[in-house]
């Protein structure tokens, strides 16, 4: 069975990030409140029929096309969760990947060694962001072609010391074993 | 006339649910973490599935179509 990555024999996952949980929970509202809209629907309806709430032919198929709304809701819900549990950012010792998914069919898997680390900035955008802190992490590699950015993670400036400091290590252990 | 109206419509939304679920099942097993069990998501995806799929289902079969 395939993984979302491979890791090498002597390779450890220092941290796996996904983007913070509010932004999930902000998108799931989304979807939460348009699966009430047939409920805001129905008891707007009820002042005009009242026989909605009621075992009619007419209620039965209104509320049989509801749950069927509610399915298509329920997979909605699934491809916004899908979105952010596919979306990662991984550390190891020896890399850094950063995996977009993107819907279903679009994916974008983008890694750098540790050694090619050049800059890293934290950003802390919003109040939101200020206050449930979360922000982007960006990684400048010594190439400058790629730019690698943590997006919305949880605790960005933790996030970046343990990158710095993994980058650190991944240099001395680099430098002592040319030395031997 | 109304009976196979709605459900056509009934098969179309389930045949729908049916593909969409494999294709995000798929790409859970596809791209899990090394080391990962994913077995909490899916119980819950598939068990809350069923549940709208045969509440839909139930109500169908409370319609009177005479």
């Amino acid at each position: 069975m395939t993984t979302a990555f491979t890791l090498a024999p002597d390779e450890k996952i220092i941290v796996i990030l996904r983007r913070h949980r509010l932004i999930l929970a902000m998108d799931l509202i989304k979807v939460g409140l348009t699966a009430l809209i047939p409920l805001a629907v129905a008891l707007i309806l009820a002042f005009w029929q009242p026989t909605l709430f009621t075992p009619q032919p007419g209620a039965a198929i209104f509320w049989y096309l509801v749950s069927l709304f509610w399915l298509i809701v329920w997979c909605w819900g699934i491809l916004v969760w899908l979105d952010w549990y596919l979306d990662l950012w991984v550390l190891t010792n020896r890399r850094l990947i950063d995996i977009e998914q993107e819907k279903f069919f679009h994916r974008q898997v983008l890694e750098c060694s540790l050694d090619k680390v050049q800059n890293v900035t934290c950003k802390i955008n919003g109040p939101l962001a200020t206050f449930f802190k979360y922000g982007n992490v960006e990684i400048k590699t010594a190439d400058q072609a790629t730019l690698l950015v943590f997006e919305q993670v949880p605790s960005p400036n933790q996030i970046q010391n343990a990158i710095l400091q993994a980058h650190q290590e991944y240099l001395d252990n680099v430098g002592g074993k040319n030395e031997t | 006339m109304f009976f196979f109206f709605y459900l056509t419509i009934g098969l179309i939304v389930f045949l729908a649910t049916l593909v969409f679920l494999a294709i995000a099942l798929y790409h859970l097993f596809q791209y899990r973490l090394p080391n990962q069990s994913l077995k909490r998501p899916i119980i819950i995806l598939i068990a809350a599935s069923l549940v709208i799929a045969l509440f839909s289902i139930g109500l169908f079969l409370t319609i009177s179509w005479e």
